[in-house]
């Protein structure tokens, strides 16, 4: 990844995190069970509260974030490089200015959507992915060969559907539909869920990048073959944003490396722990038996998930070395 | 001296034995080494995980039994066993014992020394060729099974196939392998003596 990307962050003090070190790499997941501080490591990224320390990529430097001032990047925490006045705008700011959370909601993907006027850089308008229809009459308007190339991919993936399309309830907004192979028309509302998530996956890459994109759970509502498409769009997104994702799906870290995935789990005396998939217990061995989603069902319990981190998952010190 | 601890992966509780007691594997291994040993841990094949997504497989072949292999060497290990000993039964799937020597090859890198082979037909089969039985690897369970029948033994308890094992002349078969028709039960019995006796003896 030729941009600069945070590839650690210390995060203290927010919701079950009393304070954890990660590391992160431009295409990354966490995986753990419900309510171990998955979505709370998204959430504290994001900005949102608690205390988060970022070291940037390339020893570049990095900078605290304290709580209530999510958008305050003053602060250098080490390892400033003297004498570097474009050392903020040009390393440090790029990979952690603007970041983008995705929780998609299919309620939210069918609803008619406002025009997006000329000139606007394209997002969805909420996190939940409101304005999906009015992001592919933009996309349709601002590059045809990619709406054309991405709405024909979408027909072979769906075999019933013959086209994708964009209706006007209003004169100010879209909504989206499909025509299916007999001809029949229907509308966003009656359309399945794994279309409506494919078709937002499906457009990120056309969207404005993020420096950081974090998407709870991209696997929802999708046929597993579906779910490794997605995450090639995904990696091949990490190269123009880091794309962070909190998943309970093995078929979505199959898809990935295994220093690319940490193990979230959380104990009442620790709060929040993450372990390094590399540093779980008899990884060398393991990892040559199992694909990485394999690893983890195979080993995971749900709840403290021993038989992978251990009884003594990894220490702040230790993770942070 | 510190017994050596083999963890035992079959087809279910004949092979296996209940839980304390010795099933059609262990009486096997008994013959060829009596003392020396203990039964640590004891896995059936089917409690290991059918879980697979496309591509995602570390193994040169689909077939499940390649993984599998591995999955009961990594978990005998784990068990912290010194040796595994498995059978497989073939039932009929030209596919398996490929699958077998793919995962014994993808278990290499794991510190454990591993007596395991392809059962054929069927470990019923083995027990056929120790009462004496002939060109049992070539036989189909069924015909197997008639052949057991003829000799008045119709093998439903796990204690009738560790008696046949237990009271039988498994030199017959070590010796002489055209003659008896059994390769199968010949070669794991002399992998078991091989390994079974270096972990012992050093």
């Amino acid at each position: 990844m030729d941009r600069p990307y945070v590839e650690w962050m210390r995060v203290e003090d927010y919701r079950c995190i009393r304070s954890v070190d990660v590391h992160l790499t431009p295409l990354h997941a966490f995986i753990g069970p419900n309510d171990s501080g998955k979505s709370s490591l998204l959430r504290a990224i994001q900005g949102v509260g608690g205390t988060i320390r970022f070291w940037v990529s390339g020893g570049i430097g990095g900078y605290q974030r304290a709580l209530g001032q999510p958008h305050e990047f003053g602060g250098a925490y080490d390892r400033m490089e003297p004498g570097r006045p474009d050392f903020w705008e040009q390393k440090v700011l790029p990979a952690v200015r603007d970041l983008a959370l995705l929780r998609l909601d299919p309620d939210e993907l069918r609803q008619p959507a406002r025009l997006i006027p000329s000139g606007t850089p394209l997002w969805f308008s909420s996190e939940r992915g409101r304005g999906l229809a009015a992001l592919y009459d933009a996309l349709q308007t601002r590059d045809f060969d990619r709406y054309v190339a991405t709405s024909r991919r979408f027909v072979e993936l769906f075999p019933c559907v013959r086209a994708l399309r964009l209706q006007n309830p209003t004169d100010s907004t879209k909504a989206l539909g499909i025509t299916l192979m007999d001809g029949s028309d229907v509308a966003a509302s009656e359309m399945s869920e794994g279309m409506l998530y494919w078709l937002s996956f499906a457009i990120i890459e056309s969207l404005a990048p993020r420096a950081i994109l974090l998407i709870e759970e991209p696997e929802n509502g999708l046929h597993p073959a579906r779910i490794a498409e997605v995450m090639k769009v995904l990696r091949a997104m990490s190269e123009r944003m880091q794309i962070i994702v909190a998943t309970h799906s093995p078929l979505v870290i199959n898809e990935l490396q295994a220093e690319e995935v940490t193990i979230v789990t959380r104990t009442p005396e620790r709060g929040t722990i993450c372990t390094p998939m590399t540093a779980t217990k008899n990884f060398a061995e393991r990892s040559k038996i199992y694909a990485l989603g394999e690893l983890w069902l195979s080993y995971a319990d749900g709840e403290l998930e021993k038989e992978l981190v251990g009884d003594d998952p990894p220490a702040k010190a230790a993770a942070a070395s | 001296m510190v017994a050596v601890k083999v963890w035992l992966g079959g087809e279910g509780n004949n092979d296996l034995g209940g839980d304390g007691e010795v099933g059609a594997i262990e009486a096997l291994l008994r013959r060829v080494e009596r003392d020396g040993w203990q039964v640590c841990g004891k896995t059936p094949w089917w409690t290991l995980r059918k879980y697979r997504a496309g591509g995602a497989l570390r193994m040169p072949t689909g077939h499940g039994d390649a993984k599998n292999t591995a999955k009961l060497a990594l978990t005998a290990w784990e068990g912290g066993a010194d040796v595994l000993a498995f059978t497989r039964d073939l039932d009929a799937d030209t596919e398996r014992p490929q699958a077998v020597d793919d995962g014994l090859a993808a278990s290499a890198g794991i510190d454990i020394r591993i007596i395991g082979g392809i059962a054929r037909p069927a470990i019923e089969g083995w027990l056929a060729a120790l009462l004496g039985i002939t060109g049992t690897d070539q036989m189909s369970r069924d015909r197997v099974a008639r052949e057991l029948a003829a000799k008045g033994t119709t093998l439903k308890e796990t204690e009738e196939y560790v008696a046949i094992i237990t009271e039988a002349h498994a030199g017959l078969v070590l010796r002489d392998r055209h003659r008896t028709g059994c390769g199968s039960l010949r070669d794991w019995l002399q992998r078991a003596a091989d390994v079974l006796g270096n972990a012992i003896r050093g």
